[in-house]
């Protein structure tokens, strides 16, 4: 009768241990599932801003000479004269864009002096000690003007905080 | 002392539900319905846990079906879309009308796959295909490598003597037979049009990807 009385009172203790541990287990996963929500979401936000900066980018008349063409000549010409502040008042603050065109080994920036034998092009400046950088990269296509030819191209848009 | 105590109260208490329960149906329980207590206690304290248990699964089963899944899916279709124009839209580096653009050669390499747009250089088949392979390859090393397939329809149905309907394919071929649909991103299919002579012809052509 004694044994009975303790593995009864075991019992209660593995039930009450049970539950808590139960409870304990949901309040750890229901925090976790939220931190893993507020992650993708963030996720989610620099998605839509990195695709929202880069289909302006490819649509606007200002870099394009149609949808996702961008013209080498209108790039450069933006690089050496445009202020980054006036295209920030469009698509708000930190963000950068590189534009290369695949058709040359390496990287060479385009100013005015390295016109046309160039192929990469930066808007907004590319900020060392940005932090949280995410970016992404579209297919594009880069249109040179002084040989008349279309040529494969990435942009790649960045944002950072 | 404490667990015979204990034991005491044990007996008075299922001895007392008992009674409750013989006044209600008056029947008064067997020894035997007495002994089975503790059993009956044992099975709801099971059920109790499974319960439990239940609530908990359920509770996971129901976010993880709500939960909003990364907005991948916008990005990557535009991706897509962007990858096969941009490959279309490429010049060759050949003067021939024919060959002119990326989308020109696979026009030629589908009506005149033995065309050849200068002297010396593969036809039109090949040129093609070398051409996408290399532009591909060009595009993998800046971004990220992938497994693509283009392939090539006409606007109207032809079909060979077997009945398959007549398609180029350019690329991993054995992506198309790949069971893993969830893994495969398809573009939108994009028609070409071209007149030759009085006649006007149209391809359709579209771009799978998938992850290597």
């Amino acid at each position: 009768m004694a044994y009975k009385g303790q593995s009864e009172i075991m019992e209660y203790i593995l039930m009450v241990v049970f539950i808590v541990a139960a409870i304990i287990g949901i309040i750890i996963f229901l925090t976790w599932w939220n931190l893993q929500q507020f992650q993708m979401d963030a996720f989610k936000n620099r998605q839509d801003r990195i695709i929202g900066i880069g289909q302006y980018m490819m649509g606007d008349y200002m870099f394009t000479n149609g949808d996702s063409v961008f013209d080498d000549a209108k790039l450069t010409a933006i690089n050496a004269s445009m202020n980054c502040d006036d295209l920030q008042k469009i698509l708000g603050t930190n963000w950068y864009v590189k534009i290369k065109a695949l058709d040359m080994e390496g990287e060479k920036p385009c100013r005015w002096n390295d016109y046309p034998n160039c192929n990469v092009w930066s808007i907004c400046g590319y900020k060392e000690n940005a932090k949280d950088r995410f970016g992404q990269n579209f297919p594009v296509n880069v249109y040179r003007k002084v040989s008349d030819k279309t040529a494969l191209g990435v942009l790649y848009v960045e944002v950072y905080s | 002392m404490k667990s015979q105590c204990i034991n005491d109260c044990c007996d008075r208490r299922s001895y007392s539900a008992g009674s409750r329960k013989a006044t209600s149906f008056s029947n008064p329980p067997s020894i035997k319905q007495l002994e089975n207590r503790p059993n009956l206690k044992a099975q709801s304290s099971m059920l109790l846990i499974i319960i439990v248990i239940m609530i908990f699964v359920g509770m996971v089963v129901f976010l993880l079906g709500i939960a909003s899944t990364v907005g991948g899916n916008e990005f990557t279709g535009l991706y897509v879309n962007n990858l096969l124009l941009s490959v279309m839209r490429t010049d060759t580096g050949y003067t021939d009308s024919k060959c002119k653009l990326v989308s020109d050669l696979v026009f030629c390499a589908y009506f005149t796959p033995e065309w050849q747009c200068a002297q010396g250089v593969p036809n039109c088949l090949e040129l093609a295909n070398n051409t996408i392979t290399r532009y591909m390859t060009i595009f993998g090393n800046q971004t990220k490598s992938m497994k693509y397939l283009f392939t090539v329809t006409p606007a109207f149905v032809a079909r060979d003597v077997s009945g398959e309907p007549i398609s180029l394919d350019m690329g991993d071929k054995a992506l198309k037979k790949s069971k893993a649909e969830s893994l495969k991103i398809y573009s939108h299919p994009l028609v070409i049009s071209k007149t030759v002579g009085s006649n006007q012809y149209t391809l359709k052509i579209q771009l799978i990807v998938s992850k290597k």
